[in-house]
């Protein structure tokens, strides 16, 4: 997915109140169903609030469900969250199971609008060894030295001359070299 | 931003200064290293959307070297945009001029050629000796090792030291030291 | 354009009662700028005559009749803007909704939060004075005797909630930050009971729609009120121990992710370091460049380490200055003291945690 979208936003996950680190509150406060009772692509909403609606609203005792009959008009889901957000989603022509995954799915929403992530973590302390800066890892004597410096000049990764090779092969102690 | 991250921010994409001593060094083998600091490259931070690069402050441009007769046969072109303006200036020509040249174009050719280009090239300080303003040299952190060492002239070992390198081979009888 | 609008009005002139003259005269214009001289008599002549039309009728987005509705209903609606802008205006009240039941919105609130609260205490929590006042009013207007009207507002509830949050944070501060001074502690509380902190708070938990108050949205002090109220509530609800629960795992946790040094403004950091060095038994300290780059430029930086009477780094701090360096080191060496440094250790939540029964994710319905 682009991130240079003009339509989709991108950002940080984020959650509502450090929500969960003191106590987890669910964030869909309540959801409204409206579907025709006569037409038939309300049909699957009217199944699952035949058979699975008492079910769920107990097991989620934290979300209002509000129930709203009008003739002759799609079926259709709206979500409200704690944070005023609000979600419309169309439950037009759909099966029962459809309409019982995309209800579970409002109710874990967190009311925020659908955005790219740019990361699926976030933190706000990114770093446990601390941040880098230009005098990590420099040797503590730099402050103290005056420039220009003779011994910072060596070239890294030096190989031995010619004449050091020789020196070191051939070259004798000087007593040696006398005596002989 | 609390006090201690905006500090800390501060010290992360602070400017440094580095010293570079171009005596002996090859002008254009240099620049790239030059450059890499004037870009911040070699820090970890560095990226498109970073500005985080160094000062850095070369001295000795008069003595850089380079290869055979480079000095001859390399030219530099400039047009003034009238009829006939044409120079071509030798590398020898030019460094007589400004010994401070050579190695300022070496580096302008290699950065980048986009807005970035005359930004670095600010934060570039070449002086043709040692003589370095003081307030320049209170500013520099730490220093760019050379990328060859200064060769060592004959003269500039002590008779002893000459006398105590092994001798390798003798001349023939005929052969005539003057 | 010119040639399609021509088109247009003739097409239309066999099925228009009225108007004739005039579009035939819109006609004419169309045509004389055109360049085309039309006598008006003989133009109206052949439309009068077209009775039956040729011309092909042009696509349009919108169809002539409805065209004609929505003339009227835009001149209603901007004539209703005119009169009642507040309507426009303000964001409509969720409880003013078909869809709303007081009773259920309620219930569903105590156990989001995972508490049992008494109806009653919980209604009184959430209504204000501004609404008691509206609703005086009303039953005055109506005639009915308004002493019979027995609502209590949450001004008692808020001051009972206010009470028991401060206590309660400053013992949990004083568990938790056993080295942070008193004043710390006091300013930690200040921040996490401000109007500011609690009215975030409860914008987030859904005390915009439930506080029967005048005014909607509800102003920064109702939510204030309301949501100390709730905690005051709780604790005649449930008890001391479920309140003090609900207020740590509430409050106490807005601090994770904020620097609690930041929080509570030092004003003499130096000062305040001295001194406490020389309670510990480390004084003199002695401040000392460590780092710096840039020294003549606006972009300096030094790095001013503090040093004890053994010699020994007890902190640094950063700045564009040496004063600024010199605070910030001596800020890091209280931060040493207090064991307040970055990155914290998380507070102990587990004691006061409640795990709400997180249901997961449908995977297969069919049993």
């Amino acid at each position: 997915m682009s991130q240079l979208s003009l339509f989709v936003k991108s950002g940080f996950v984020k959650a509502p109140l450090a929500n969960g680190i003191g106590r987890y509150v669910p964030q869909c406060q309540r959801m409204t169903l409206k579907f025709c009772l006569g037409w038939g692509n309300s049909r699957g909403v009217r199944d699952f609030i035949q058979h699975d609606l008492i079910e769920f609203v107990k097991q989620n005792p934290g979300t209002v469900m509000y129930l709203k009959p009008r003739r002759h008009r799609s079926p259709v889901l709206v979500a409200e969250y704690l944070n005023g957000g609000r979600e419309w989603f169309s439950l037009n022509d759909m099966t029962r199971e459809e309409v019982y995954k995309w209800v579970d799915l409002y109710r874990t929403k967190a009311g925020y609008p659908d955005m790219h992530f740019k990361n699926y973590q976030h933190s706000d302390i990114p770093s446990i060894q601390g941040y880098w800066t230009p005098f990590t890892n420099k040797p503590a004597d730099r402050n103290m030295l005056e420039f220009p410096q003779n011994s910072l000049n060596t070239p890294l990764n030096l190989k031995p001359s010619t004449s050091e090779i020789i020196s070191k092969l051939y070259g004798e102690p000087q007593e040696q070299r006398s005596s002989r | 931003m609390s006090a201690s991250r905006r500090v800390q921010q501060w010290l992360t994409f602070t400017r440094q200064w580095w010293l570079f001593d171009a005596k002996w060094q090859d002008p254009f083998e240099s620049a790239k290293v030059i450059n890499k600091h004037l870009k911040g490259a070699h820090k970890p931070i560095f990226g498109g959307h970073a500005d985080c690069g160094d000062h850095v402050v070369v001295i000795n441009s008069q003595d850089i070297a380079m290869r055979g007769d480079e000095w001859y046969y390399r030219v530099y072109f400039h047009h003034t945009g009238y009829p006939g303006g044409a120079t071509w200036t030798k590398a020898w020509e030019l460094h007589k001029k400004d010994p401070t040249m050579i190695i300022w174009k070496a580096c302008y050719r290699d950065l980048e050629k986009d807005l970035t280009r005359r930004g670095r090239m600010q934060r570039l300080h070449i002086f043709k000796d040692s003589n370095i303003p003081k307030d320049i040299i209170q500013n520099i952190t730490d220093q760019i090792p050379q990328l060859r060492t200064v060769p060592k002239r004959l003269k500039d070992y002590s008779q002893e030291e000459i006398e105590k390198f092994p001798k390798l081979f003798d001349y023939p009888k005929e052969h005539v030291l003057d | 354009m010119i040639h399609s609008l021509r088109r247009a009005v003739l097409a239309i002139v066999p099925v228009s009662p009225y108007g004739s003259r005039m579009l035939a005269s819109f006609a004419v214009g169309a045509q004389s700028r055109e360049g085309v001289p039309h006598h008006e008599g003989r133009l109206q002549q052949r439309i009068s005559g077209a009775g039956t039309s040729v011309f092909v009728v042009p696509h349009r987005n919108v169809s002539q009749y409805e065209r004609k509705y929505r003339e009227v209903m835009n001149a209603r609606r901007k004539k209703e803007m005119f009169v009642n802008p507040e309507r426009f205006a303000k964001p409509f009240p969720r409880y003013s909704f078909v869809d709303w039941n007081y009773k259920s919105e309620l219930y569903a609130f105590g156990k989001r939060l995972s508490e049992e609260f008494d109806d009653a205490l919980l209604r009184e929590a959430l209504t204000d004075q501004s609404y008691i006042n509206k609703e005086r009013t009303k039953q005055e207007e109506l005639g009915i005797d308004t002493t019979l009207l027995e609502i209590r507002n949450n001004q008692e509830l808020s001051e009972l909630g206010a009470q028991l949050a401060r206590e309660v944070l400053s013992r949990f501060f004083q568990k938790e930050l056993p080295l942070f001074p008193e004043e710390g502690h006091t300013a930690l509380v200040k921040f996490l009971t401000s109007q500011q902190t609690l009215t975030e708070m409860a914008s987030n938990l859904g005390f915009r729609d439930i506080i029967l108050c005048e005014e909607y949205p509800p102003s920064d002090e109702t939510y204030t009120r309301s949501f100390l109220a709730v905690i005051g509530a709780l604790q005649k609800s449930s008890g001391n121990e479920r309140a003090e629960k609900f207020v740590i795992d509430f409050l106490a946790s807005l601090l994770c992710g904020k620097d609690i040094n930041e929080i509570w403004n030092i004003d003499r950091p130096w000062h305040m370091m001295v001194e406490l060095a020389k309670q510990k038994g480390v004084y003199p300290v002695e401040p000392r460049i460590i780092r710096e780059a840039g020294r003549n430029t606006i972009h300096a930086v030094y790095v001013v380490g503090v040093y004890d009477k053994d010699k020994q780094l007890i902190g640094k701090g950063i700045g564009e200055t040496l004063d600024i360096a010199q605070e910030m080191a001596a800020r890091d060496v209280l931060k040493q003291f207090f064991n307040t440094k970055e990155p914290m250790p998380p507070f102990e939540f587990q004691s006061a945690n409640i795990p709400y029964k997180l249901v997961p994710h449908v995977r297969n319905i069919h049993k």
